[in-house]
C-alpha cells in the first residue's frame, strides 16, 4: 500500500502534464494533424472499403453528401490515450517496458478512433437513427472497455517486483 | 433709275407678303436638320399653303439611346451561336438603356409646348412625342412650311422644306412625323373579279390554309399573341370575324382593339382587317391567346407609326402584322423609315417579329407622274420586318399543296434606301436590302374567301400573305413553346442550305425580276411547309448534375445534353438564376461543367444558344442539386468516460501490483 499514493500522485501529474500540454496546442496546427491523420486516411479507408462512395477529407472534417464529421479538439481519443499513458508512466515497471506500453497504447488509442470515426461515417450515411446511441454511448464504452483490457494485458508482461509492489 | 428702285421694292414687298415670312419672324437659334425632308412632290399639283391657324397632329420621334449598342444587340440575338442569341430584353431594360431619357423627352415636349403645340404626349416608351397644333406651331417649332397639294385625284399637305429643330435638340429629335398627307400606307389587297370556288386556280377558305402549307399537323398556336396594325372603325371587322368563326366552327375569338389616337369611322380599310384578322386565325389553327387590333386614327404614316409602337411598347404579341405599305421614297422623306427602323429594332430585341407585306405593284412600287419608278414599298423594306411576297397557290383536290408561282404583282426590288442586312450579304442585292424575304398566297385569283361587309368575297395581294406568314410563325413557336423572335437568320440560313422544308418558287415573275432557284426579288426564299419548317427550330435541353448530393467544396459536374438537328453552340448553365461561369461549348451535343457548389440546395438549369438548325431552349425545369450541409462534431470521450476508464486503470493497476499471496 505504500507505492499507492505515489502511484496516484505520478498519475495525475502525468494525465494532468498531457493534458495541459493539449490544450495549449494551437487550433490550426491541431487542424492541420486531424486532416493528415485522422480526415484523410479516414477517406481513404472508405474508398478502400466502399469505392464509390462520396467521401472527402475536407480540412478535419470528414465529409459525406449528408453530413460532415468534424474532428476537433476531444474527438480524436487524445483523452484515452493520455489516461493509459498515465497509468503505464506511473506503473512500477521498467523503462523500456514502459516506453513500449506507451507506444502500443498511442497506436491504439489511434486505431480505435479511426475505426470509430469510419464507424460514424457510416452510420451517418446510411443508418442514421444509430448514429447518436453509438456514437454517445457505445463507442466510448467500447473504447473503454478496450483499453482496460489493453492495459491488463500489458501488466501481464510486466513483472512486479515485491517491493515495488502496491 | 427711282421706278427702277420702287418696283424692285414693290415686287419684294409681295413676294415677302406672300410667303408668309412677315408673319413668322425667323428663329435666332442655329436650325438642326432632322430625317424629314422636304417632302418630294413630283406630279402633285401646288394648291396652296396652308393657312396659320389651320390645325394638324404632329408626332415627333426621338432618337434611342445606345444606339449602336442596340445595333449589337440586335445582331447577337438573332444570332446563332451567340450567348445572346434569343435572350430577350424585357421592356424595363429597354427603358432604362435605349429608350430616350424621360428629361430628353420632357425637352422636346416642352418645346412643343413653348411653340403654341397643345394635347402634348411623351408615349409610355418615350419613343415619340405627339401634339396638336397649328400651321403657324409647326413652323415656328420646325422652321418649316405646309402647303396643300392634289396628286392623282387625292388632295394632301406635306411640308415644302427639310423640317429641323433647334441645335439644343440635335441629339434628340430623330424626325417629324405629320408634316405631310399626301403619301399614306395604302392596304396591299386587291379583291378579285368573282369567287372562284373551282377551277386550277381557285379561291380558298382561309381554314384551309393550314392544309396547303402543311400546318395542320401542328397544335393551334394557342398560347399566340397576334397583333395587326389597323386604322379607322374596328366595328365591321369584329363582326365579320364573329361570322367567319360562326361558319368555320372556329372558337369565337374576341379580338381587342387598343385605339391609337382618336377613334374614327372610316371604314375603308375594313376587308383588309378582315382579311388579316382572319387569315391569321385560320393559319394559327383556331385559337390564339390574343388577337389584339392596334388601330390608328388614319393610314398617315404618323398614325401608323403610334399604332406601330404602341404594339412594340406593351410587348405582349409575340408577331405583329402590318399588311399596309407606302413607297419608300416618301417613307425615307419624311422621316418615318427612320423613326420606325428604330421601333422595329426595339421589337427584334424584345422577342417580336414583324411581318409586313412586300406590296402589289410588283418590282416598282413606286409612282412618280403616273409612272412606275423604282422602289420597294415600306415597312417591308426595313431590314428588321419579314416582308413577305405573293404567289398563285395551287391545290390539289385535297386541297393539299401543288405547287406555286410567283404573283405578278408580288412587290420585290433591292430597296433605295436601307442597306443589306447580315444575313442577305451573301446574295448579291447590290449591298441594299432585297425584298422579299418570304412569299405566301398572294394572288387575288388563288385568294383567300373571306367574310367582308357579311359576305363571302374573295381577296389576294401580300396582304393575304403576310397574315399567313403572321400565323405560321405564331403557330411554329407555339409548337416549340418559345419566342423564337425574328427568324430572319433562321430563314436565310436554311434557305441558302436548301432546306427541303421551303417550296421554292422558281417560275413567274413581278416585272423586272423572275423567279428561279434559291432566293430571288419575286418570292424571297418561296414559301414553307410549316410543320417542316418547326421541326427545323426544335431543340430540347436537360441537366443533370453529379454526384447528387454532393460534398461541400468537392468538384460536382454538370452535364447539358441537348437535341436537335445535331445542335451546335453553346450551353450557358445557371444556378438559382444567376450565371455559372462562361457557356459551354457543346460537344456531340453534350457540355459539360466542373464546378464546386456551396452547401445547400441549389437550382441548376442550362440554356442551349441554339444554332442554324436549332431555336435556342432552356431546360423545362431546374434540376435540384443537394450539397452536403450539416456538420458534427464527434467527441471521443465524454467525461463521464473519462472518468470510468481512469478508475478502471487505476484499480486494474493496483490489481496487477498488489502483491502476490503464496
Amino acid at each position: 500500500m505504500g507505492r499507492l499514493l505515489p502511484f496516484l500522485a505520478m498519475f495525475a501529474c502525468v494525465y494532468g502534464v498531457l493534458e495541459g500540454l493539449y490544450f495549449v496546442l494551437p487550433d490550426e496546427f491541431l487542424r492541420d494533424v486531424y486532416h493528415r491523420c485522422f480526415t484523410a486516411v479516414g477517406a481513404d479507408i472508405v474508398r478502400l472499403i466502399t469505392p464509390g462512395e462520396p467521401v472527402a477529407a475536407r480540412a478535419n472534417i470528414l465529409q459525406s453528401s449528408a453530413v460532415g464529421l468534424e474532428v476537433v479538439r476531444g474527438c480524436d481519443g487524445a483523452g484515452a490515450a493520455f489516461l493509459l499513458i498515465a497509468a503505464i508512466a506511473s506503473y512500477p515497471a521498467r523503462l523500456s517496458r514502459k516506453l513500449l506500453g506507451v507506444a502500443a497504447a498511442v497506436a491504439l488509442a489511434y486505431a480505435l478512433n479511426e475505426m470509430r470515426l469510419v464507424g460514424l461515417f457510416y452510420l451517418a450515411v446510411g443508418q442514421q437513427p444509430w448514429f447518436l446511441p453509438v456514437h454517445v454511448y457505445l463507442a466510448p464504452t467500447l473504447v473503454i472497455a478496450l483499453s482496460c483490457i489493453y492495459f491488463a494485458w500489458w501488466t501481464t508482461f510486466v513483472p512486479v517486483r515485491s517491493d515495488e509492489a502496491f | 433709275m427711282g421706278k427702277r428702285y420702287s418696283c424692285a421694292l414693290l415686287t419684294g414687298l409681295v413676294a415677302f407678303a406672300l410667303t408668309g415670312e412677315w408673319a413668322y419672324p425667323a428663329s435666332p437659334q442655329p436650325w438642326l436638320g432632322t430625317r424629314t425632308r422636304a417632302h418630294p412632290t413630283e406630279g402633285a399639283v401646288f394648291e396652296q399653303y396652308l393657312a396659320p391657324s389651320e390645325s394638324l397632329d404632329v408626332v415627333v420621334a426621338l432618337k434611342l439611346r445606345n444606339r449602336d449598342q442596340l445595333g449589337q444587340h440586335v445582331r447577337w440575338m438573332t444570332t446563332p451561336g451567340s450567348s445572346e442569341y434569343r435572350r430577350w430584353f424585357s421592356r424595363s431594360r429597354i427603358l432604362s438603356d435605349f429608350s430616350p431619357s424621360a428629361d430628353q423627352a420632357k425637352m422636346v415636349a416642352d418645346y412643343l409646348s413653348q411653340a403654341g403645340f397643345t394635347n402634348v404626349r411623351i408615349e409610355p416608351n418615350r419613343m415619340l412625342v405627339r401634339a396638336s397644333g397649328s400651321a403657324s406651331a409647326v413652323r415656328k417649332a420646325f422652321n418649316t412650311d405646309l402647303a396643300r397639294f392634289s396628286r392623282n385625284g387625292r388632295r394632301g399637305y406635306a411640308n415644302t422644306r427639310d423640317a429641323q429643330i433647334p441645335s439644343a435638340l440635335g441629339d434628340i429629335v430623330l424626325s417629324v412625323l405629320g408634316l405631310q398627307t399626301l403619301d399614306r400606307m395604302r392596304p396591299l389587297n386587291l379583291r378579285a373579279k368573282q369567287v372562284l370556288a373551282a377551277g386550277t386556280v381557285h379561291g380558298i377558305n382561309p381554314v384551309n390554309f393550314p392544309l396547303a402549307y402543311g400546318a395542320a399537323g401542328l397544335p393551334p398556336a394557342a398560347a399566340g399573341n397576334a397583333a395587326i396594325i389597323t386604322a379607322g372603325s374596328m366595328t365591321q371587322t369584329i363582326a365579320d370575324l364573329h361570322q367567319f368563326q360562326a361558319q368555320n366552327g372556329l372558337p369565337a375569338l374576341a379580338p381587342t382593339v387598343i385605339q391609337v389616337g382618336p377613334a374614327s369611322g372610316d371604314t375603308s380599310g375594313t376587308s383588309e382587317w378582315d382579311i388579316d384578322s382572319q387569315t391569321i386565325q385560320a393559319m394559327a389553327g383556331g385559337q390564339l391567346g390574343s388577337m389584339l387590333f392596334y388601330t390608328a386614327t388614319s393610314l398617315s404614316t404618323s398614325d401608323i407609326t403610334l399604332a406601330l409602337n404602341a404594339a412594340v411598347g406593351d410587348n405582349v404579341a409575340t408577331v405583329i402584322n402590318i399588311s399596309l405599305g407606302v413607297c419608300e421614297r416618301a417613307a425615307n422623306a419624311d422621316g418615318s423609315m427612320s423613326a420606325d427602323d428604330q421601333i422595329f429594332q426595339l421589337a427584334i430585341v424584345q422577342g417580336q417579329t414583324v411581318s409586313a407585306a412586300s406590296g402589289d405593284s410588283g418590282s416598282k412600287e413606286c409612282v412618280s407622274r403616273g409612272v412606275p419608278v423604282a422602289g420597294a414599298a415600306y415597312p417591308a423594306s426595313s431590314p428588321f420586318v419579314i416582308a413577305v411576297g405573293g404567289t398563285t397557290l395551287f391545290t390539289d383536290a385535297g386541297g393539299n399543296y401543288a405547287g406555286e408561282t410567283a404573283w405578278s404583282g408580288s412587290g420585290g426590288s433591292p430597296s433605295l434606301f436601307e442597306p443589306a442586312p447580315s444575313w442577305q450579304s451573301a446574295l448579291g442585292t447590290g449591298g441594299f436590302r432585297g425584298v422579299p424575304d418570304l412569299a405566301f398566297d398572294g394572288d387575288p385569283n388563288s385568294g383567300a374567301i373571306v367574310v367582308v361587309n357579311g359576305t363571302n368575297q374573295q381577296f389576294g395581294g401580300t396582304s393575304l400573305a403576310a397574315p399567313i406568314f403572321t400565323g405560321s410563325w405564331l403557330r411554329i413557336q407555339s409548337a416549340n413553346n418559345a419566342r423564337l423572335g425574328f427568324p430572319a437568320t433562321w430563314i436565310y440560313s436554311h434557305g441558302l442550305q436548301g432546306t427541303l422544308a421551303y417550296h421554292d418558287v422558281t417560275s413567274g415573275s413581278n416585272g423586272d425580276f423572275s423567279a428561279g432557284p434559291g432566293w430571288d426579288f419575286t418570292t424571297g426564299f418561296g414559301s414553307f411547309d410549316v410543320a417542316a419548317a418547326s421541326l427545323l427550330t426544335r431543340s430540347s435541353i436537360s441537366v443533370s448534375v453529379s454526384p447528387n448530393p454532393a460534398i461541400p467544396g468537392t468538384p460536382v459536374t454538370l452535364t447539358a445534353t441537348v437535341t436537335g438537328n445535331a445542335p451546335t453552340g453553346t450551353v450557358q448553365f445557371q444556378q438559382n438564376g444567376a450565371n455559372l461561369g462562361p457557356p459551354v461549348t457543346l460537344v456531340n451535343g453534350v457540355a459539360t461543367l466542373v464546378t464546386t457548389l456551396p452547401p445547400g440546395q441549389d437550382a441548376i438549369t442550362a440554356a442551349y444558344s441554339g444554332d442554324l438548325n436549332d431555336a435556342g431552349s432552356s431546360t423545362p425545369g431546374p434540376f435540384i442539386e443537394t450539397v452536403g450541409t450539416h456538420v458534427t462534431p464527434v467527441p471521443a470521450l465524454p467525461l463521464w468516460g473519462e472518468l470510468l476508464l481512469a478508475g478502471g486503470l487505476l484499480l486494474l493497476a493496483a490489481r496487477a501490483a498488489a502483491p502476490r499471496r503464496g
